[in-house]
């Protein structure tokens, strides 16, 4: 694939791409936009390559997953010196800051605590096929494990969301 | 309490990603966007990665001179044997001269046959 015609199909998927990395940096809108440019660059540079033997949307989706990975870990050792230099320890909270950003109705708000509960392959497969409307199989291929493996993920995963949500009903 | 259904969730989920998806950067921005302190900082090196590498350096470096030292030592306390083997070869005492009779005379075996047979002739002569 040339590199314009990458950068087309980049431009179409874009706001599917935004809600899978703001889904992979916990919410943290900065830390999405950063995981983003990162992948593009990636996928524009030709760092990552489109091999065929997916569709583009879930090639273009593993690669921001492995991106925001690498960039939480960036910045966590970051956050980490930074304090260590300033003496005085202060780690941000992700989660905190995550929140202040979301600025979600309140329904939302409550599928995102939620979703918090589940395990991160829980998280990742039941976003994938909820949120981006992925079949199970897709939804393997990005998160790079078997079949069965994420069918389980997103059995057991539902169940648990299910109930939290349940719980979190007015009575 | 009934647990939420598939179509509740799908129905969340779709309410989350229309928030989402309208709040989405432009993707020029996202592509040319200036990098956040962060990821400046975080192609810097980490003194302490610094003065690890320099210990190890260094340690390697001394290694390296203990070991050729070592083998230099070697070699000088060989060529020292060598040369005082050949000297206690050469050795002779300060007083070989005063000896009448030479080492080898001393070592070797008496001459039996020769002095029986002197004996018996001389014997015939006086008769």
């Amino acid at each position: 694939m040339e590199r314009a015609e990458l950068e087309r199909e980049l431009e179409i998927l874009h706001t599917e791409c935004w809600g899978w990395a703001l889904a992979c940096c916990r919410r943290d809108s900065e830390l999405a936009e950063d995981a983003l440019q990162s992948a593009y660059l990636r996928v524009l540079s030709g760092r990552a390559r489109f091999d065929g033997r997916s569709s583009v949307r879930t090639w273009v989706f593993g690669v921001i997953r492995v991106t925001a990975m690498e960039e939480q870990r960036h910045r966590r050792s970051w956050t980490i010196r930074k304090a260590r230099l300033e003496t005085t320890i202060h780690v941000e909270d992700p989660s905190a800051r995550a929140d202040a950003n979301a600025e979600s109705s309140e329904q939302s708000a409550t599928l995102i605590s939620a979703m918090a509960r589940l395990s991160p392959r829980q998280k990742e497969v039941l976003q994938l096929v909820f949120y981006h409307g992925m079949t199970i199989e897709d939804a393997a291929k990005v998160m790079n494990i078997s079949i069965g493996s994420a069918r389980t993920h997103y059995e057991r995963g539902k169940k648990a969301l299910a109930l939290t949500l349940a719980d979190s009903r007015p009575r | 309490m009934n647990p939420t259904s598939d179509d509740e969730l799908r129905a969340q989920f779709e309410a989350l990603r229309h928030e989402d998806l309208g709040r989405a950067p432009d993707f020029g921005d996202v592509l040319h966007r200036t990098r956040s302190p962060e990821r400046h900082h975080r192609r810097q090196l980490d003194p302490l990665w610094i003065a690890a590498a320099a210990v190890i350096v260094l340690a390697a470096g001394i290694v390296v001179r203990e070991g050729l030292q070592r083998s230099a030592d070697r070699a000088a306390k060989s060529a020292s044997l060598d040369e005082g083997a050949t000297s206690i070869s050469r050795w002779r005492s300060p007083t070989a001269s005063l000896l009448r009779t030479s080492g080898s005379g001393v070592l070797a075996p008496p001459r039996i046959l020769s002095s029986i047979l002197d004996g018996a002739s001389n014997a015939a002569v006086q008769h």
